[in-house]
């Protein structure tokens, strides 16, 4: 008889509680992404997470370090304050593109602005999730969500925010890349952008962003598998995948 | 006159649009009706429920803390909405998903096996229809035809094509013969 090997279990950064999100949302791969990089960097016990406003208001329950909840947008601000006081602690937000771009974008901003040492996890769903599908300032011209049922019209309704390029632009940001869940490589991708991510807030250099493109499947009213294909096909043609900065590396 | 009910159950399961039949019936009937939904953020399960308030006379507030009647659809709702019933009130539980009986002594307790119905009616999602239909039986301040026509008269566009299973689910419920005798 062969004995059993455990090759793969939750990550120790994940806690045992059964996370509320639908079926197919990448919230579940950046969750456990940000709990693996925390994990091998080492960091876990001294990490203070900022829990957002939307679908993901319940991560201090999945991650497992110290969480405060912030008001809607302002996780960049609850973070600067807690950098400020606990130099030492690691803090990190982790926000939708409603919360971040929408309410909260004068808090990134000036938090980046100003090189709060903090790590923002940017999960860009170019719509809002937990309200019922209203469209946000990340969602494409055409996108149809219940807020823009004729498809957005970009000469009523503008055009989509792009968050890392803007949050780039500012000197006290460190490290801002854009990368995506869709597929097993981009995964992959993305967790070397996170750890990348935390790695300057370590060393101490700077604001660091990670944004990543992630899917809606209840409120795209798509199938999660057709989702990932939306999130290819729609949304980096719009959101262009890389690394908009690197200071030092 | 005055009924007031509260009706809980998992996200999606229709705690909450069953209670909107009922409001939109006693609206149209003239009545004075408030009904109130309390869900979770999730955007899928959770948990939901609503308290219906129907009366002839203006209502204070939407809000009970003890209702006369509660219709539970799954065991988390039966656990918080069994100790909260008031003392005389009624219990109607889905025993399909309540994993246990209600123990009070001070109530009357209806158990239907709501889902399993719902089930052999060709939909489990008319659950909440068959409990209501159950609710009507034994509170019959309003006719069964009064929520059949106000499930005609407010259904949405996308609804439309499952009226007739939501008035089957009904009448089943209305029509069980192990129900008790109308209060």
């Amino acid at each position: 008889m062969i004995a059993e090997q455990c090759v793969y279990e939750r990550p120790v950064g994940l806690t045992a509680a059964h996370t509320h999100y639908c079926p197919g949302c990448t919230h579940g791969i950046a969750h456990r992404l940000t709990a693996e990089v925390l994990e091998e960097l080492g960091i876990l016990g001294r990490t203070i997470g900022v829990a957002s406003v939307g679908c993901s208001v319940f991560a201090y329950n999945y991650i497992a370090c110290d969480f405060v909840g912030a008001a809607h947008g302002r996780a960049p601000a609850v973070a600067t304050g807690l950098k400020r006081v606990l130099p030492e602690r690691i803090i990190f937000t982790y926000q939708g593109d409603g919360d971040l771009a929408s309410i909260g974008l004068a808090e990134v901003l000036h938090a980046a602005a100003r090189g709060e040492k903090i790590t923002v996890i940017f999960i860009n769903n170019a719509i809002y999730g937990m309200t019922g599908g209203q469209m946000a300032p990340t969602s494409p011209p055409g996108m149809v969500t219940s807020s823009s049922p004729g498809g957005r019209n970009p000469q009523q309704m503008g055009y989509p925010i792009r968050a890392s390029e803007l949050v780039a632009q500012m000197e006290g940001a460190v490290y801002v890349a854009r990368r995506s869940l869709h597929n097993p490589a981009e995964i992959r991708k993305a967790k070397k952008a996170l750890r990348l991510a935390f790695e300057h807030q370590i060393a101490g250099h700077g604001f660091a962003m990670v944004e990543l493109l992630s899917n809606c499947p209840t409120n795209w009213g798509l199938t999660p598998i057709e989702s990932l294909r939306w999130i290819e096909e729609r949304m980096i043609p719009v959101f262009p995948l890389g690394e908009f900065k690197n200071v030092g590396g | 006159m005055y009924h007031d009910l509260i009706i809980s159950g998992s996200g999606g399961q229709g705690a909450l649009f069953a209670g909107q039949a009922l409001a939109y019936a006693a609206m149209d009937a003239g009545l004075q009706v408030t009904w109130m939904p309390s869900y979770g953020p999730e955007m899928r399960g959770g948990t939901a429920h609503c308290t219906v308030i129907v009366s002839d006379a203006p209502i204070g507030a939407p809000l009970v803390r003890n209702p006369q009647t509660v219709i539970v659809l799954n065991r988390p709702s039966l656990d918080k909405y069994e100790p909260l019933t008031a003392s005389g009130g009624l219990l109607i539980y889905n025993s399909s998903l309540a994993g246990r009986e209600p123990t009070r002594p001070d109530i009357v307790i209806v158990g239907v096996p709501g889902s399993d119905l719902a089930r052999e009616i060709g939909d489990e999602r008319v659950l909440n229809m068959v409990m209501l239909g159950v609710f009507l039986r034994l509170k019959p301040f309003l006719p069964l035809e009064a929520v059949c026509q106000a499930l005609e008269r407010h259904l949405g566009k996308r609804q439309r094509t499952l009226l007739t299973l939501n008035h089957a689910a009904l009448r089943r419920g209305f029509n069980l013969p192990a129900v008790p005798v109308p209060l």
